[in-house]
């Protein structure tokens, strides 16, 4: 049987994740936003993170966000 | 002679002296932990092959409480182990309820470094997993990640939004079956209800699903037809209106699954334009008395002269081992027939009681092509005004 790989970031590795993608400094400046509701990524409030043509994208914990994360990404293998 | 005899008596003798050294020697060795280590390692790796979702879930217990003393190294292990463990279980389970589904295991790849062109070279989409604290936001991230991108995606159905939507939302909860309380709820506020809360069709759908799924037919029956369907649907056009039938065949199932227990006089048939199913019931007491076998033999000729693809055959309780007799007479006299699955499972009645029932299911060797819905319309239409 094959398996579906899920890629994900445990909560004590997101800073050194955001720190190779060049991003650790506007994180902690909170210039990052979620791409669907615009609000200010948090280490609380942060879910996920996708690559959307050449651009990186964070999306929210919120309820609506978190579903169109599911919805519109996670094509990832 | 005698002689030859007796040296054969002192080489039998030898022998027998060397074999209980021998086992003598071993039984030392495998006490005292010569032969344990490799034994026990021979045992892990046969575990590890043959079951190896049950093995994760143990290891994971075992992450779980080193994570207490190692927060970071065994809590990154625990949640990974946990999630592949619990889900691949679930998986694992309907791969053996549905033939031909062939549902892809889960791999969590847990990413520590990435460098930024890779990232957006590999189109990446990266989730959080959180603490063990909260381990059961994880549960239901990653089975709605898996229910809404990969379990179907072979499928090619062409379903509606709201039947997307509904069944693969019906899908992660019930791969999250057995789960705390708390993977639930958060399913049904973070996940249902910002899709369902305005929208009635998907609430309906997500009900009738549930109904269906309470009753055992959730996977046997809806999932594999599904499966049937997506069959006929390679290398073909996109079937416009496959969304009505698909309609039509929830609502056959979950009129089914209502019938009152014990009521046989309900409709079992649905013969659609491209999903043909009928259920046989085996549970009239008579007939089993009877042993009347080919009542059930000669209804089965008149449905599949009726172009029915599939036939399930239920029965529970003391009916099982009528049901299996059955259906291997029905295997044994119908050479149009193949069995593909027998399938123990527990449907849970109205009142909440629960009994053991099996399912059988044959698929017709003859099945048609995938049919047009628009042709098969129009050709409704002109039956209805009268021009044969």
């Amino acid at each position: 049987m094959s398996e579906k790989e899920i890629q994900a970031v445990y909560d004590e590795d997101l800073p050194k994740l955001l720190t190779d993608l060049g991003l650790k400094e506007d994180f902690d400046n909170g210039k990052i936003k979620c791409a669907f509701c615009g609000d200010t990524i948090t280490l609380e409030n942060f879910f996920s993170i996708f690559s959307d043509g050449e651009k990186i994208k964070f999306a929210c914990k919120r309820e609506d966000c978190r579903v169109k994360v599911s919805k519109e990404n996670g094509k990832s293998s | 002679m005698p002689a030859k005899g007796r040296i054969a008596e002192l080489r039998f003798q030898k022998k027998m002296a060397n074999l209980l050294e021998q086992a003598s020697e071993f039984t030392k060795g495998f006490f005292a932990g010569g032969i344990s280590i490799t034994a026990i390692a021979i045992f892990l790796a046969f575990l590890w092959v043959q079951y190896p979702d049950n093995v994760k879930i143990v290891l994971s217990q075992i992450w779980y409480i080193l994570s207490f003393l190692f927060k970071k190294w065994a809590g990154r292990r625990y949640v990974k182990t946990h999630l592949e463990g619990t889900l691949g279980k679930q998986i694992e389970k309907i791969n053996k309820e549905v033939h031909g589904l062939d549902a892809d295991k889960i791999k969590i790849v847990l990413v520590q470094h990435k460098v930024r062109e890779a990232f957006i070279k590999e189109k990446t989409l990266i989730i959080r997993l959180e603490y063990k604290e909260n381990h059961y936001e994880n549960l239901v991230n990653v089975a709605v990640i898996y229910a809404e991108n990969f379990l179907y995606r072979k499928l090619e159905l062409h379903l509606d939004d709201e039947q997307r939507t509904s069944i693969n939302l019906y899908t992660a909860k019930s791969l999250l079956k057995n789960r705390e309380e708390e993977a639930l709820q958060f399913l049904h506020k973070n996940c249902y209800l910002p899709v369902a809360r305005d929208n009635e069709n998907i609430q309906a759908y997500f009900e009738k699903l549930e109904k269906i799924d309470n009753k055992g037919l959730f996977y046997g029956v809806f999932v594999q037809e599904m499966v049937f369907l997506g069959n006929k649907v390679y290398f073909k056009k996109k079937p416009v209106g496959i969304n009505n039938e698909v309609k039509k065949f929830v609502d056959f199932l979950e009129d089914f699954v209502q019938r009152e227990r014990g009521e046989t006089d309900i409709k079992k048939t649905f013969s659609g334009t491209n999903i043909k199913v009928a259920f046989v019931l085996v549970a009239l007491k008579e007939k089993r008395e009877l042993g009347l076998l080919d009542n059930y033999v000669h209804y089965v000729e008149t449905i599949l002269s009726q172009g029915i693809e599939s036939i399930y055959a239920f029965g529970w309780g003391t009916n099982i081992s009528f049901v299996n007799e059955v259906a291997t007479t029905i295997k044994n006299r119908e050479q149009n027939l193949t069995e593909i699955n027998r399938l123990k499972y527990r449907p849970v009645f109205s009142d909440g009681g629960t009994v053991e029932a099996l399912c059988v299911l044959f698929r017709n060797k003859a099945i048609a092509e995938l049919q047009d819905y628009t042709s098969v319309q129009a050709h409704d239409l002109t039956k209805a005004s009268g021009k044969k």
